[in-house]
């Protein structure tokens, strides 16, 4: 196993589907090998030694691609160990289907990050596209496990059909979040746009920044008040997190309790907003 | 051998396989976690009648809690798998669903997964949410003071039951008051339990009975009241015997139970009436275990 450095050599022409440079294999392979694999660049099929320097290296086993743009699509996609590291911005559907191992994106992304992710982690330093965590194209699912962890702002859309794990969005959030929500946990820790949790099933939205419960009344009006509640699973779910993301963690423990609202009542769905109290 | 004057004698104790799980019950305070650990360890003495032997292994502060708030570790072994699973799910929906303010989640780590909360959700009728968090699934289960929070599974541990040792003393005073030391030193040990009520047995048992119906009837050679009646095993001096069973996890902690156990006891002295430390077994012929207590005083 070797750490394998892949740095961009020039602009691409067209989008690159990066879905077969993953850790588990390319830190098994020779320089050689590496090279002679084959990407599509739009239309054009190109080798990986004619898009990246490859550096091959005895020491920390990941993947680690430099000078990254947001032409490189599926980066990670189907990932099943490892450690891939994206120095600079990623296209579409970073972490597609990601089964497990550690995904760590130093900028941003396009949408679709984390579709399909069934476990494991993945972080995004910077902002995210549309459908962070959705279901993508037909799916019927977006995020299916693991943690989704966007540090910067998220687009439209934020766990789309979501199934299972956890999203962290650290910033603002744009307007859909939580659409059509199956189940699973999105933590918010600023502000969202318009219609959240619109068709939300089951599953949790957990507000930190306290919020104007009048104005919460008006943008929610499918979603009831049960009340005020002190949960035990706040600390639970703030000793899972204590490890993978301190801040989040002491963020959590500050909140003493939490206003419940239940919905969305108008899909008859059985899902939850917690609001810091 | 003796420690302050008490004979220990050249004997052992005989111990089982058992299955055992570590649970960990949360409340809103120590009183409310105590009231269900309680409810849950009650009537659990002996596989013989109760189904389980069960007891309050210790309390747990809040930082050492899944939830961060008070804790008790209860320990619970059976003979088999089978009956820890229906075991755990009575007490834990009899005992600790029921108990307000309460949670309940495994306390072990490693092994066979079996139900905790699994089947226990179903009292939500379907309003009852599961959280998985890594690769633990919580279900929260909606009651009438908010919330009873319970993980979905744990772990079942192979174990070891039967553990024991017999305080022989003048009078029933004496073996009360050694017995009462062992007790408190024993329950500083992690991994144990001593079942029965206080920790403390009078009824020593052997294997069966006179009468066919009982699978176990008293141990008549160390009940005083029968000397110059039957064979015993008590000198004349002797007159009373109480029995401390210990379960444990591993072999290791029962020895550590036991050594710290009888030397509390002996501390009582000879001058109070502690006459000498024995142990139970049937000759070495039914328990694969061997507690030889010379060799863990030593």
């Amino acid at each position: 196993m070797n750490g394998v450095t892949l740095t961009l050599k020039r602009e691409p022409k067209a989008s690159i589907d990066c879905r077969s440079l993953l850790p588990e294999s390319l830190c098994e392979m020779a320089a050689q090998e590496i090279a002679e694999l084959v990407l599509s660049e739009g239309r054009e099929m190109q080798s990986v030694g004619d898009l990246f320097d490859i550096e091959v290296a005895s020491g920390e086993q990941h993947l680690r691609i430099k000078g990254a743009t947001a032409a490189l699509t599926y980066i990670g996609a189907g990932m099943s160990r490892g450690r891939l590291i994206v120095d600079g911005d990623a296209g579409d559907y970073v972490g597609y289907d990601l089964s497990d191992g550690e995904l760590i994106v130093n900028g941003n992304v396009e949408a679709f990050a984390g579709s399909g992710q069934k476990d494991g982690l993945i972080h995004i330093k910077g902002s995210a596209g549309d459908y962070a965590g959705g279901a993508a194209d037909t799916k019927m699912q977006g995020l299916k496990g693991g943690t989704l962890m966007i540090s910067g702002a998220c687009g439209n859309y934020l766990g789309y059909k979501m199934r299972r794990g956890i999203i962290i969005a650290h910033d603002f959030v744009g307007d859909h979040c939580a659409n059509n929500m199956i189940a699973g946990t999105i933590i918010l820790g600023n502000r969202c746009g318009a219609n959240l949790g619109l068709g939300m099933r089951r599953g949790t939205v957990i507000f930190l920044e306290k919020l104007n419960l009048d104005k919460i009344k008006q943008e929610l009006p499918t979603f009831n008040l049960s009340g005020s509640f002190s949960l035990p699973i706040m600390t639970v779910l703030r000793h899972h997190l204590h490890e993978t993301n301190h801040h989040i963690a002491m963020r959590l423990a500050k909140i003493q309790s939490v206003n419940r609202y239940c919905g969305d009542l108008g899909y008859d769905g059985q899902g939850e907003i917690l609001v810091a109290n | 051998m003796k420690i302050n004057g008490v004979h220990i004698e050249n004997t052992f104790a005989e111990a089982f396989p058992m299955k055992a799980t570590r649970l960990i019950i949360t409340a809103a305070n120590d009183t409310w976690a105590d009231h269900a650990a309680r409810a849950l360890t009650g009537f659990a003495t002996s596989v013989i009648a109760c189904g389980c032997e069960a007891g309050i292994e210790r309390t747990l502060e809040p930082h050492e809690t899944p939830d961060g708030r008070p804790g008790i570790s209860v320990l619970l072994f059976t003979m088999s798998k089978k009956e820890l699973i229906k075991q755990i799910q009575n007490r834990v929906g009899q005992c600790v669903l029921t108990c307000p303010t309460t949670a309940c989640y495994t306390g072990l780590e490693e092994g066979d997964r079996i139900p905790l909360g699994k089947y226990l959700r179903f009292f939500g009728d379907g309003y009852q949410i599961s959280k998985k968090f890594g690769d633990k699934r919580y279900w929260r289960v909606p009651v009438m003071d908010g919330e009873f929070v319970c993980e979905e599974e744990t772990h079942i541990a192979p174990a070891i039951g039967g553990g024991n040792f017999l305080i022989l003393a003048k009078n029933q005073h004496a073996a009360l008051l050694a017995s009462e030391a062992a007790i408190e030193a024993m329950r500083r040990v992690p991994n144990v339990i001593m079942p029965f009520p206080g920790g403390v047995v009078r009824s020593g048992s052997k294997v069966g009975s006179k009468y066919k119906a009982l699978p176990a009837s008293t141990n008549h050679r160390f009940c005083p009241t029968l000397k110059g009646l039957v064979d015993n095993d008590l000198t004349p001096e002797v007159g009373a015997v109480l029995e401390i069973v210990i379960d444990g996890l591993d072999a290791k902690s029962i020895d550590q139970a036991t050594r710290v156990g009888i030397r509390a006891a002996c501390s009582v002295g000879t001058r109070k009436g502690i006459i000498s430390i024995s142990a139970g077994n049937y000759g070495g012929n039914l328990g694969p275990h061997h507690f030889k207590l010379r060799e863990i005083l030593n």
